[in-house]
């Protein structure tokens, strides 16, 4: 048995309810277990017993007893446990301390005293060796991903933590990291999955459902995730239908694209051309790196064209002021971390009307309460949850009523209730003629709603 | 993402690449000292020097992106407020305000010599920044002993904390500004007061992300046994030069 939880609660100090109530757990050897449940419900917290960080570094209530291999972690040294258990976090980007990655892997050999020789056995099987000498930040999610990985493997450990892996991987990025899970797992290694991407966790041998910080679901059988009663648990079922595909008509364009080309030491769009039409929803999709995001960063001049035209309503965009065309499109954000900057919610709500200088902000309490956010209207929008912020931030770009809102990957930190909210709310917006252009990975969500798609591959549409 | 990454070590060849890091920051420190005590003619050479270096470093074109501000605005800058301003509060009593611009070749001669210090001393410290491998500092660094006593590893994680959150501020500023833009507000397109209010109500987003970030970070480190250090294992394959 590698892992034995009994009788564990746990409650952050200042908490009005406790994280984690009365855990009793035993994962064996060699299983490969899914961890699921709505945002906040403790999943993380669970993890981070598993690895020693609670009670050490968090020392606030924990009782019961957590053995990682026969190890208790309240009696030993967070550094006597790691070599058992490695984590690659939700923000793996904080995992990462040095600027390349051959010295991001050696730091963790250093620290436990492996033989260099190994260097070369883990970024063989991770896929790392052209990649040594390059900054883990110009690399993409998967390749940072793995960079993490592989320094977690340095110690060898019999358990492998991933927390909600998938959220910023393409399909192929999760192809690749699911075959690099099932080759570590087939080695004997201990997989724990933290998701809300059920599809991804099907590959699981075991799941659990934890809700208000208890299991409330432990099992084997697979067609758990196929059920209707699991989405009341706060997952997404497996073949949870998001809609039906839409049915495009034919409208006036109002935004027009021609020959758009970027480069920024490399060329990363190239000849873009595209129509979208007033009141359209389109979703555009293409591997990261593809040049997604900076395409839809012209729309609103956060990029200037370098070469090309974009015409938007008739006029060039050259012709409009950043406020006229912040006015115009409302641009979300994919880390709402970036997007909140006020107090208060009510004042980061104003703050868009103030710089966009509208003066009669009616629709802020039209759109708070949208947003059930009413109540909350003088908390500090940094208090909240990142699923949360996520929805401040969209309230702080919809209460300028723009015509055209762009949303760059709006599911990332959403659970399913918090996904099925924002999909209602982009029916709602597209009913009333608005024009929606969603990045994604993931097309499903959006079936009802999308009446095209543009597919970007190396900085050009090839779908569309 | 504008060059952020640049800021920071790469692999590459050349002494200053393989010195030890240790030396480089003696070095660095003479470098400083003579810096400050030096008349224009000498400071003229340290110039040329850290230029042989960077050029011999094979990074010139990074330190030039690194140092385009300086040079475009702020040694101007310098160089013109000594020309119009150094008489007015030159002397055994400067006066509190100085509105009486007076073109003089000392100011002129003043002014370069505080730019180039200041240049020397920014890029001094760049070019150790660009060349010293951080790992290979807390490395050279958690060696170190002190009639006996090793330096703790609260202040190594310093080292490593602060050579990661640097850049990973300056991130996180360009995307904060990146979403005011795209809500209508753009620090870089309004006054001088507006802006220097608008940074200041930046601090608090940013200390927030920081401190939020700092903890995963102490976590993440916590994680990969920092400080540990049960085997002494060197895995470094470069051998330290002078």
């Amino acid at each position: 048995m590698v892992i034995d939880i009994e009788n564990l609660s746990f409650s952050f100090l200042g908490a009005k309810k406790p994280a984690l109530r009365d855990i009793n757990l035993r994962i064996e050897r060699g299983e490969f277990v899914a961890i699921l449940g709505p945002n906040g419900c403790g999943k993380t917290t669970l993890a981070l017993c598993m690895t020693g960080i609670i009670p050490h570094f968090f020392r606030e209530r924990f009782e019961g007893r957590v053995l990682i291999n026969g190890k208790d972690t309240r009696e030993n040294e967070i550094h006597d446990i790691v070599p058992n258990v490695g984590i690659l976090m939700q923000d793996y980007e904080s995992q990462i301390f040095f600027p390349t990655v051959e010295d991001e892997i050696r730091f963790q050999m250093e620290n436990f005293g492996i033989s260099p020789k190994k260097m070369e056995e883990i970024s063989k099987e991770m896929k790392l060796s052209p990649l040594l000498k390059r900054n883990p930040f110009e690399l993409s999610e998967g390749e940072k991903q793995r960079t993490i990985i592989a320094s977690i493997l340095a110690t060898d450990p019999d358990i492998l933590i991933l927390d909600e892996p998938t959220s910023q991987l393409d399909s192929e990025e999760r192809e690749h990291l699911l075959r690099i899970l099932r080759h570590l797992n087939a080695r004997g290694k201990t997989i724990i999955l933290i998701t809300h991407n059920t599809y991804f966790a099907r590959h699981c041998s075991r799941f659990l459902v934890i809700r208000d910080g208890r299991i409330v679901e432990d099992t084997r059988d697979r067609s758990l995730l196929e059920k209707a009663h699991i989405s009341n648990l706060g997952i997404e079922p497996i073949n949870y239908n998001w809609g039906n595909h839409a049915i495009s008509t034919g409208c006036e364009s109002q935004i027009v694209i021609r020959d758009l080309s970027y480069e920024i030491e490399k060329p990363v769009l190239k000849k873009i051309n595209a129509d979208i039409g007033d009141g359209e929803f389109i979703l555009i999709l293409g591997k990261n790196g593809s040049g997604k995001t900076t395409l839809v960063k012209h729309l609103n001049k956060l990029l200037r064209v370098q070469r090309g035209e974009i015409i938007i309503n008739g006029n060039s965009i050259e012709e409009y002021s950043q406020r006229e065309i912040s006015k115009l499109i409302g641009f979300i954000f994919q880390n709402p971390e970036h997007q909140i900057f006020r107090n208060s919610v009510e004042d980061e709500l104003r703050f868009t009307l103030d710089a966009l200088g509208i003066v009669n902000g009616n629709n802020l309490n039209n759109v708070l309460e949208l947003f059930n956010l009413k109540e909350y209207r003088d908390r500090s929008p940094h208090a909240f949850s990142t699923g949360e912020k996520q929805r401040i931030a969209l309230a702080s770009v919809l209460v300028s009523k723009p015509d055209i809102i762009i949303l760059d990957e709006p599911m990332t930190y959403l659970d399913f209730e918090a996904k099925k909210h924002l999909i209602e709310y982009l029916t709602t917006l597209k009913e009333s003629g608005k024009t929606i252009i969603v990045i994604s990975h993931y097309p499903d969500y959006y079936a009802s709603l999308t009446d095209r798609r543009f597919v970007i591959a190396n900085g050009k549409i090839t779908e569309g | 993402m504008k060059n952020i990454f640049d800021f920071e070590y790469r692999e590459g060849s050349g002494i200053f690449y393989t010195l030890d890091p240790l030396i480089k920051v003696f070095l660095v420190m003479i470098f400083w000292i003579l810096t400050l005590y030096s008349g224009l003619s000498s400071l003229v050479l340290l110039t040329a020097v850290i230029f042989i270096i960077v050029i011999y470093s094979g990074l010139t074109e990074r330190f030039l992106r690194q140092t385009r501000f300086f040079f475009l605005f702020v040694f101007p800058f310098i160089v013109i407020f000594q020309v119009l301003f150094h008489w007015s509060f030159a002397g055994e009593n400067p006066g509190l305000f100085f509105f009486n611009p007076k073109v003089s070749i000392d100011g002129f001669v003043i002014g370069v010599k505080v730019g180039l210090r200041l240049f020397c001393l920014l890029s001094s410290s760049i070019i150790f920044i660009m060349t010293t491998s951080p790992l290979r500092l807390i490395r050279r660094i958690s060696e170190i002993r002190v009639i006996g006593f090793q330096i703790p590893a609260s202040v190594t994680f310093l080292f490593v904390f602060i050579n990661r959150s640097v850049t990973l501020i300056f991130n996180d500023l360009e995307r904060i500004l990146e979403a005011q833009k795209a809500r209508g507000f753009s620090l870089r397109d309004v006054g001088i007061r507006k802006r220097i209010l608008g940074y200041i109500a930046l601090l608090i987003p940013l200390l927030t992300i920081s401190l939020e970030r700092a903890q995963k970070q102490a976590i993440a480190l916590e994680l990969r046994g920092f400080g540990s250090k049960k085997v002494d294992i060197k895995t470094d394959s470069q051998s330290f030069k002078m």
